[in-house]
């Protein structure tokens, strides 16, 4: 398990500079919120036309 | 690492436990599908049997016997992968446990068979059943936490070998989980020892209801995370393996288990914002705590989006969404687990809601909220456990996953799905129609706001006959993975960190601080509330009305 | 620990959902009054029948089309039976079980609340619509738990 973990440091330092495109997965988690938001206020909306 | 099968009596030790767990799942299913049948007034049960005697059974055998057998099995399987062969006590804890659990479960069964327990699975005081099937319950527990014992002391035996080095992943997780079940069983077994076992067995006359309640709900919370935990491990750390990836981050993995040991339990007021005698400032902040348990699951969807793009991304995808194409779609290993993540994006939607204060007025005690939890454990928690089936069984018997079995596997989830959207949408919608859960056929005299819920059942029955099905094929896959598939190695998929990740802070270790913090953080939520129940809430006589 | 830039972007427009929600809720609860029921009153559970005010469950008139419907539950049944009100009418819910735990719910509306033995509870609830509303008990309470309805009638003002 050991060599799974990056020991030497000039090594990390190269980890922390190369960072890979995420924007596939920043628009996921984006529309997952939207998802999120939209049925939240959905409910929010029955309470309010119930009140 | 070393991809050998488990030593054979750590597999026994696992098989064990699965087996029970499918076994539990067979009967607990077909009480599922003769409720939908009665709920949508298709059936009437013959003389003897109630709905609620069913109903009962259907949430000990699948929310409480199913799921902790089979997390319990899967959490040893782990650990004897990741830390080496079980050493003998950890061996004799879980042998252990497992014949405790296998009794309570025995013994509960009888008496939910018997109908001296149709109390359903949150047994609400002050309903009162025969003292024995909360004594098989209690032996539960007590079970799950002789396995516990010997879960942590495997660790702490790695750790001593290992010093100054990080635990490996699913090891830390299962003990995560472990620490998370046993502080959140504390409080149902305060209350089944000291509250209903003594009354039910008419040593004392009365309960303190609101005290049952709250010291059950202390534990219930905390339960569907125990659920969860595991079903986590499997997409953090044996997806990346089998989609030919690697592991986001080590370290955020652990912090996420971490904020669940930390969040997930001060905050079982969130199933009681509708009840007397807690005032609306100690529900508000648990609430507040509620909230804070989302933001784990946040980062989890980052980490595994971001596993699938990366791992894409290294196979050569291109675009914003080239990755979804790299996915192995027609691996079963993936793919039921994939489903059950989708299918919690809806489920921790309606999660949220119902957690939300004064809006929990709209669906309380609604079919939205049956909905909701067969979209969390029935679907991202079942799916996800078969998906770990599919391989660890037959690594455990020394057998191999043929493309046929995989292929029923996928057919599998596609029923599983298809019955779900069909049975959980109905309870979704027709609960905020205001249809109640956990309740027969009825239709209040021919009420017409009860008879527009009609249709919805009917499609609700639809949806169970669909998932019975589905059940009938994973009992065949997993059976023919036991004792009928051809004799192979399968791989039991550990994931490896990203050589890119950071080194993991030890710090996420330190289980002194975190068991601290959450003692802190339960201290906080409920010692004044639970003063004032104590003081206040009057006491109750017991009830047997069924 | 260290996080990718798009990871924090995500987590603080995660967050910030989070709190949105739950300033939205914490307002009209705390601002403006919806607060979930939350009666604090406790009684003897044995002693219901002859407890004020639920000795005589039934509509009270306590101001200018302002009522107060005193319910009490019991397996399987809600007492008084049929109620009648007129449209708009302001109704303060109180309720307690005379054995084990239920709901009260009425289909349709935000009046949704556990009903505990020992312990009052009560909502509030303005009736806009005219129409027959079923009451039930959401909470299963033994094998008649399906039986457990009434309803109120809310007449043409």
């Amino acid at each position: 398990m050991a060599k799974e973990f990056i020991s030497d440091k000039k090594e990390q330092e190269i980890a922390q500079k190369k960072e890979y495109s995420l924007f596939g997965t920043f628009l996921s988690v984006l529309m997952l919120a939207l998802f999120l938001i939209l049925s939240w206020f959905g409910v929010y909306y029955l309470f309010i036309q119930r009140l | 690492m070393k991809n050998t099968a488990l030593h054979p009596n750590d597999g026994k030790l696992a098989l064990a436990h699965i087996a029970v767990g499918y076994i539990a799942l067979f009967l607990g299913a077909i009480a599922g599908l003769l409720q939908a049948f009665v709920r949508s007034g298709t059936l009437e049960l013959p003389a003897g049997i109630g709905y609620y005697q069913l109903l009962t059974a259907h949430g000990v055998l699948l929310a409480l016997v199913f799921t902790t057998f089979f997390i319990i099995g899967f959490l040893y399987a782990s650990m004897s992968r990741t830390t080496g062969d079980l050493t003998p006590f950890a061996k004799k804890s879980a042998w252990i446990g497992f014949w405790l659990m296998t009794i309570g479960t025995a013994i509960t069964t009888v008496m939910i068979l018997l109908n001296k327990a149709t109390v359903l699975y949150t047994f609400y005081a002050p309903l009162k059943a025969s003292p024995w099937f909360y004594i098989g319950l209690t032996l539960v527990v007590v079970g799950s936490w002789v396995s516990g014992a010997g879960m942590f002391s495997q660790y702490a035996v790695w750790k001593k070998k290992n010093e100054g080095k990080p635990s490996p992943l699913l090891s830390f997780m299962a003990v995560a989980t472990m620490i998370l079940w046993i502080i959140a069983t504390l409080g149902v077994a305060v209350t089944v020892l000291f509250q209903f076992i003594p009354w039910s067995f008419g040593l004392v006359d009365k309960i303190n209801v609101l005290l049952s309640r709250t010291l059950f709900w202390y534990f219930g919370h905390p339960l569907v995370y125990f659920w969860l935990l595991p079903a986590y491990m499997c997409w953090y750390v044996i997806i990346p393996k089998i989609i030919g990836g690697k592991i986001f981050s080590d370290s955020l993995a652990r912090l996420a288990f971490v904020l669940f040991v930390l969040f997930s339990i001060p905050v079982g007021f969130h199933h009681q914002i509708l009840e007397s005698g807690i005032t609306p400032f100690w529900k508000f902040l648990q609430i507040v705590l509620t909230f804070m348990v989302i933001v784990p699951s946040l980062m989890t969807a980052f980490a595994l989006f971001a596993t699938f793009e990366i791992s894409g991304r290294e196979k050569g995808a291109s675009g914003l969404f080239g990755w979804v194409k790299k996915l192995p779609w027609t691996d079963v290993r993936f793919f039921a687990p994939f489903m059950g993540m989708l299918v919690f994006i809806p489920g921790g939607a309606g999660g949220i809601i119902n957690a939300s204060n004064q809006m929990n007025q709209v669906v309380h005690n609604t079919l939205w909220v049956t909905g909701h939890f067969h979209l969390t454990v029935a679907t991202t928690v079942a799916l996800t456990f078969f998906g770990i089936s599919y391989w660890l069984v037959p690594h455990l018997t020394g057998r191999t996953l043929t493309p046929r079995l995989n292929k029923l596997g996928i057919i599998q989830t596609v029923f599983w799905c298809i019955g779900m959207f069909l049975m959980s949408g109905a309870m979704h919608t027709v609960g905020l129609f205001g249809a109640p859960r956990r309740t027969a056929y009825t239709t209040y005299g021919d009420h017409p706001q009860a008879l527009e819920w009609m249709s919805y059942q009917t499609i609700m029955a639809v949806g169970g006959a669909i998932l019975f099905v589905a059940i009938l094929m994973i009992l065949y896959i997993v059976i023919n993975l036991a004792v009928a598939a051809p004799k192979g190695t399968e791989e039991f998929p550990v994931g490896e960190v990203h050589e890119d990740a950071e080194k993991t802070p030890l710090l996420l270790e330190n289980w002194k601080i975190w068991i601290g913090l959450s003692v802190v953080l339960i201290v906080i939520a409920y010692t004044v509330p639970v003063i004032d129940i104590i003081e206040n809430a009057p006491s109750s006589p017991g009830f047997k009305f069924w | 620990m260290h996080l990718h830039k798009l990871e924090k972007v995500w987590l603080l427009i995660g967050i910030g959902t989070l709190v949105m929600f739950l300033t939205i809720v914490g307002i009209s609860a705390f601002a403006q009054g919806h607060h979930p029921p939350s009666d604090l009153t406790t009684l003897d559970p044995q002693k219901v029948d002859t407890t004020e005010p639920f000795n005589q469950p039934g509509l009270k008139k306590i101001g200018d089309n302002e009522y107060e419907l005193v319910i009490v539950s019991q397996a399987f049944a809600f007492m008084p039976n049929d109620i009648k009100i007129p449209e708009g009418a302001k109704v303060h819910i109180i309720v307690t079980s005379k054995d084990v735990v239920h709901g009260l719910e009425i289909v349709g509306t935000n009046v949704n609340m556990m009903v505990t033995p020992g312990h009052v509870n009560s909502l509030t609830h303005t009736f806009h619509k005219p129409g027959s509303y079923l009451i039930i008990c959401n909470e299963y309470c033994g094998t008649g738990h399906q039986m457990m309805s009434t309803k109120i009638e809310v007449t043409k003002a």
